[in-house]
């Protein structure tokens, strides 16, 4: 069997603008989404550092009154927009994801959303209900 | 032809895993630390209390290492999709390997050991 050379074969890839993401709205809701991992792991941090000063009377008291600033407060609502943003897509997703079926049927995609939500408003009155009592 | 496995699946448990913890979870904890602490609504002292519990500084561990990894994940895709594809092995090492470290100083202070 005759032996032939390998092609000699590239791929092309069209050049790629680092700004392609702004050509959509859906393609600026997906960097926002990628976005708020980021603010919500630089807010898991702070509770970490929360962690660590917890036993140090005084360094914990000046951070709480930190809390207490306007550019405190400012940045903990930004969160909190990347946060509720982040919740609500995902809960959204979740139909897409989790598939349940019952028999023939599969359970509707308002159901399975449903119950999402609804673990997100016990999740978030457990952590209000410890933190205030 | 032997095919490497690829590792990927390895850190989408921690990525899944931290997008379902955030999603229920870090509304409720910005609240509290940005809402409720400085208008007076919880206790500080006993907010320091909580944050001594030895159950709930095993949920902050939790809720730390999963979002680390879960922004990790997204840091290193998000990277790569915006041009960065030929450092995709670096951009790994880096993303993941500071979850890692990010876990690890997590673990020890939530251990008291730091």
């Amino acid at each position: 069997m005759p032996s032939y050379p390998k092609p000699q074969v590239k791929q092309y890839h069209p050049p790629v603008k680092a700004t392609w993401w702004l050509a959509r709205p859906a393609y600026i809701k997906f960097m926002v989404r990628e976005l708020t991992s980021l603010f919500i792991a630089g807010y898991a941090a702070f509770l970490v550092v929360l962690m660590a000063k917890a036993d140090d009377v005084a360094a914990f008291q000046s951070i709480m009154d930190a809390l207490k600033t306007p550019v405190s407060i400012l940045l903990h609502l930004i969160v909190l927009g990347f946060a509720l943003f982040h919740s609500i897509t995902f809960f959204n997703l979740t139909p897409r994801v989790l598939v349940v079926q019952r028999g023939e049927d599969r359970l509707a995609d308002a159901a399975i959303a449903g119950a999402h939500y609804a673990m997100w408003l016990v999740a978030t009155l457990v952590i209000l209900f410890v933190a205030t009592r | 032809m032997h095919h490497q496995r690829s590792r990927e699946p390895l850190w989408w448990l921690p990525f899944s895993g931290g997008m379902m913890v955030d999603a229920l979870a870090i509304p409720a904890l910005v609240i509290v630390t940005g809402l409720l602490i400085p208008f007076a609504l919880v206790n500080p002292e006993s907010f320091r209390n909580l944050l001594i519990h030895p159950l709930v500084r095993a949920a902050v561990f939790v809720i730390a290492a999963l979002s680390f990894f879960h922004a990790a994940h997204r840091l290193k895709f998000t990277l790569i999709d915006l041009g960065l594809k030929d450092a995709k092995i670096a951009l790994g090492f880096i993303c993941y390997g500071g979850a890692i470290v990010g876990t690890l100083l997590t673990a020890a202070i939530a251990l008291g050991l730091m």
